[in-house]
């Protein structure tokens, strides 16, 4: 949220910002009795809230936070592409990966015994070169 | 929500992917089991079925303490799923069952019920046991709320809307039409592992500034780099598994009142016996897994963001994730029928388009929402009154201020 605060030092342009909001209040009151009075009849907005009510436990949190840098002199109260307060906005890069496969299949694959290693080839006996053949044979 | 390690599923079949909830019995009569008769029915809002003939009393078996639903979530590995949410392999929805009292034949829609009382004997015949099209699930939870409950529930609900109610709506209003209904619904465990990364930032310092006749605060910040990488267990996540209710459009429908009926008790659900059903027509369900898979893991993700929004208040200029990575190890599926009493209400638009309105009950704890057709009219009217009334005050008061000024 942008939480920049402008205001004027002077009282004449206080009073006139004050006048400005008085002439815009209408319009925003009939724009809120809309919305609301909607809403309340058509429930557009209800849903499923899963995130809240679906049981989950969580285990085995592991935490970095490193240091990066100094960000100064910022306008907004918040840091800039905040999404942590909206779980349903979605990362720039987002991944699942589903396990098809039970991991114990794989287990079982890797609990195998090394498979004995191909004799050295320094360890072969000397194969005996050829005769050369007689050119013209 | 218990976690006990090492427990393995209950019943597994031969494929160890699958937990077998067929009841291996015939389709036809599901009858009493101590005189026969097929006068079976629930005994009031209990999870009892009585024999309406010798009054003989029995509970249906709770798949959450015969199947271990519920335990073993950190040992999920691959994709488990229960005989009723196998892959629907047939689209035929009319089955013919021989009755056994006198032997005609009685064709049963599975698309909207799954009993039929036979015309000529009056037995009443069942779909006993799973079958290929998906109208079978594994579980049912039956209904908790009585009908003339859930009536006065919804005639309290549309009550405090009749004002800016659509006319033909008010006058044709009558809740005593209210239907009840069983839909499909999946409900999937997860046991996942996420991992997600970004930046966050802390306040060190806020200044304001003059500038003229203006000012503007400043603030200073940490920047770090963050990472978090946990595991979440997530129990009884519930998804629609029909095509028509899980589309949820605003602007075509209202299916987002059915949604926000959830979540329902799936803890308390019972095996699957139609003698449950009574009067209520049921949804056939037509989704498979594959179909809601992406849906579920994207709830899983948002779960497991929501699930580390308390690990991050030191980051009091808030946290912005730029990657999310979720490891699905696992996911146990199961298919089930949930209680809704349903009232509906085709508004028909000047275009000829046609919104189907709702206002639902949930059938086990009574929550109640709807959608009640709007006179745009009258909208309209009072918020140009309310607009007007208010810029009566505030215009000469802003004008005086102005000159004043």
């Amino acid at each position: 949220m942008d939480a920049v605060i402008l205001g004027s030092s002077s009282s004449s342009g206080d009073i006139g910002f004050f006048g400005l909001v008085l002439l815009a209040v209408p319009f925003v009151v009939g724009w809120w009795t809309y919305r609301s009075l909607y809403r309340r009849y058509r429930n557009q907005d209800q849903r499923y809230r899963y995130e809240y009510t679906t049981a989950a436990v969580r285990s085995r949190l592991q935490r970095w936070d490193t240091f990066d840098r100094k960000n100064n002199r910022q306008r907004n109260r918040d840091i800039h592409g905040r999404n942590d307060d909206d779980s349903h906005e979605r990362a720039d890069h987002a991944t699942v990966r589903e396990a098809q496969a039970p991991r114990v299949a794989q287990e079982e694959r890797l609990a195998q015994e090394a498979r004995e290693a191909e004799p050295a080839r320094e360890a072969q006996e000397p194969r005996a070169a050829d005769t050369p053949r007689e050119p013209g044979a | 929500m218990t976690e006990p390690a090492g427990r393995e599923p209950a019943e597994a079949s031969a494929d160890d992917s699958v937990i077998n909830t067929s009841t291996g019995r015939a389709h036809g009569h599901d009858d009493c089991p101590k005189c026969g008769s097929t006068e079976v029915s629930r005994k009031g809002e209990t999870l009892s079925l009585i024999c309406g003939f010798c009054r003989y009393e029995w509970v249906g078996t709770r798949l959450e303490d015969a199947h271990g639903l519920g335990d073993g979530i950190g040992d999920l590995a691959g994709r488990t799923f229960m005989s009723g949410a196998a892959d629907i392999t047939s689209a035929e929805t009319l089955i013919t069952l021989k009755c056994q009292g006198c032997g005609s034949e009685v064709v049963v829609d599975t698309g909207r019920t799954l009993e039929a009382r036979c015309h000529w004997c009056r037995s009443i015949l069942s779909i006993n046991d799973k079958i290929p099209n998906g109208a079978v699930p594994d579980g049912i939870v039956p209904f908790a709320i009585s009908k003339e409950d859930a009536i006065a529930r919804i005639g309290q609900f549309a009550g405090k809307r009749k004002f800016f109610a659509l006319k033909r709506f008010r006058a044709e209003f009558k809740p005593d039409n209210v239907l009840a209904v069983y839909l499909p619904y999946m409900t999937v465990d997860g046991n996942v592992t996420a991992r997600f990364h970004g930046k966050g930032e802390v306040q060190t310092r806020r200044y304001t500034v003059q500038h003229g006749k203006t000012s503007t605060t400043y603030y200073d910040a940490d920047v770090y780099d963050v990472v978090r990488e946990f595991d979440l267990h997530i129990d009884d996540l519930i998804i629609e598994s029909s095509a028509t209710r899980s589309n949820i459009d605003n602007r075509a429908n209202t299916n987002n009142i059915i949604n926000s009926l959830l979540p329902y008790d799936v803890k308390n659900m019972v095996a699957f016996d139609s003698n449950y059903l009574g009067d209520a027509t049921a949804e056939k369900r037509d989704l498979n897994i594959d179909d809601v898979t992406r849906k579920a893991h994207v709830q899983f993700l948002t779960m497991a963001r929501e699930g580390i929004r308390d690990d991050l208040m030191q980051y009091d200029r808030g946290v912005r994730w730029t990657h999310e990575d979720m490891d699905v190890h696992g996911s146990r599926w199961a298919t089930v029928f949930l209680p809704v009493w349903l009232y509906s209400y085709a508004e028909k638009s000047d275009t000829g388009q046609v919104m189907v309105h709702y206002i639902a009950v949930n059938g086990r704890n009574g929550n109640v929402m709807g959608s009640v057709p709007i006179n745009k009219a009258r909208l309209w009217g009072v918020t140009f009154l309310a607009t007007v009334l208010t810029a009566a005050v505030a215009w000469p008061l802003g004008a005086a201020i102005m000159v004043a000024g």
